[in-house]
């Protein structure tokens, strides 16, 4: 790999593109922006991309977009090593008992950046049954964390005695 | 001479046949009157099998149903406890009871009689009369109280054996019963405490459970 090639990677793995992802939806919404612009790239005589910077992608995006012009790289090789980088990002699907802020997906993704690593993608979804804690599938593995699955072991393992204090209960009610 | 002969020859002739006639008519009319006969008894015989064939079917619809009302006294027989079972045993052997009275009573005013009776009969035939009567009152008085003793048996017999299906049933549907109450227990209790956890509290579950899967090398990175 060539020193250029080199720099052209980890300035596409220190781009505030790839930075600012901590989603799937984020990354494929981002993917749809990126094919836009590189088709616009050779229109209107070279002046469809930045008409698309202007009117076809959101804010943020068009001002990283700018800081990577400023430092002079190709832009259609860099766009297109964004792609491939976000297509080399690990997917980490976590089912919530709750319904996220943007703060709460800050933090899970901080986590489990921390546990597996910067190039993680969260799929997150919503599954009121669970009724607190998660589901995270990893490559196919399947965890979970749920408060449901710990209260129903738990559930079961004292059910005649749960049955015994309501029966008692009961009881001394009717007394 | 000849010829009043004549006459008389054709005349007991003529009667002879006459008479020959009369009894062909009887014997035609007597075979008329027993195919008819036999018609009606045929006919007779059939409505009766119908009849019988009807009876025995309302005998068995009957029974049927008493068998049914049957399972359901049994049934019901929960309401039984062992003190009515005790005051049916007692009625029983009231009832017992008084019939050997009277029987015993009617037995005495027969003996009574009959040792009048007796008085004018030889004494050695008098004691055998008395001593078979007195044997066939023993004999009697036995069996009596034998059958009382069965029926008692049966009874209880019959009041243990729906006793316990009756434990039998009420243990299934308690089971049933915790069951549902258990399930109950679970959906409510899993209702409130998703009512009861706050974002942040979430949040915190949700961490730790990564925390806990890298604790247990779980979804490690390959």
């Amino acid at each position: 790999m060539s020193q250029r090639a080199k720099n052209d990677m980890e300035s596409v793995s220190e781009s505030v593109l790839i930075n600012h992802l901590r989603t799937q939806e984020e990354s494929l919404k981002l993917l749809d922006e990126i094919d836009l612009l590189l088709n616009s790239l050779y229109e209107e005589k070279g002046e469809g991309f930045e008409l698309a910077l202007k009117s076809k992608v959101r804010s943020w995006v068009t001002e990283a977009i700018r800081e990577e012009m400023s430092k002079g790289v190709d832009m259609e090789e860099f766009l297109k090593s964004v792609k491939n980088e976000i297509a080399s990002f690990k997917e980490l699907k976590i089912s919530l008992a709750f319904e996220p802020t943007s703060l709460s997906i800050e933090k899970i993704y901080m986590q489990a950046q921390g546990i597996w690593g910067r190039k993680i993608l969260l799929n997150l979804s919503y599954d009121p049954n669970l009724i607190a804690g998660c589901v995270i599938i990893f490559e196919g593995e399947y965890r979970d964390f749920s408060l449901r699955k710990a209260f129903k072991k738990e559930f079961l393992q004292k059910k005649e005695q749960i049955l015994s204090l309501f029966k008692d209960y009961q009881v001394s009610d009717q007394v | 001479m000849d010829l009043t002969l004549t006459y008389l020859i054709i005349l007991t002739f003529v009667s002879l046949i006459l008479f020959l006639l009369a009894l062909l008519i009887i014997y035609l009319r007597l075979i008329a009157k027993y195919l008819k006969l036999k018609e009606e008894s045929e006919k007779s015989l059939k409505e009766e099998r119908k009849k019988y064939e009807d009876s025995f079917r309302d005998a068995q619809k009957i029974v049927g149903a008493a068998r049914i009302k049957a399972i359901d006294i049994i049934k019901n027989a929960e309401e039984f406890n062992k003190d009515q079972l005790a005051k049916i045993s007692e009625v029983l052997d009231q009832s017992s009871q008084l019939s050997l009275k009277s029987y015993q009573e009617a037995l005495k005013n027969i003996q009574d009689e009959m040792g009048k009776v007796l008085l004018s009969v030889p004494n050695n035939i008098n004691n055998s009369i008395v001593s078979a009567i007195q044997s066939f009152s023993f004999s009697l008085q036995n069996q009596f109280t034998n059958a009382q003793k069965k029926m008692l048996e049966d009874f209880t017999n019959l009041y243990k054996s729906s006793e316990a299906d009756i434990e039998n049933y009420k243990r299934e549907r308690l089971k049933v019963l915790d069951s549902l109450i258990l399930k109950v227990i679970e959906e409510v209790s899993l209702r409130v405490l998703g009512k009861e956890i706050s974002v942040e509290e979430h949040e915190k579950l949700v961490l730790k459970a990564l925390e806990e899967a890298k604790r247990k090398n779980a979804l490690e990175d390959r």
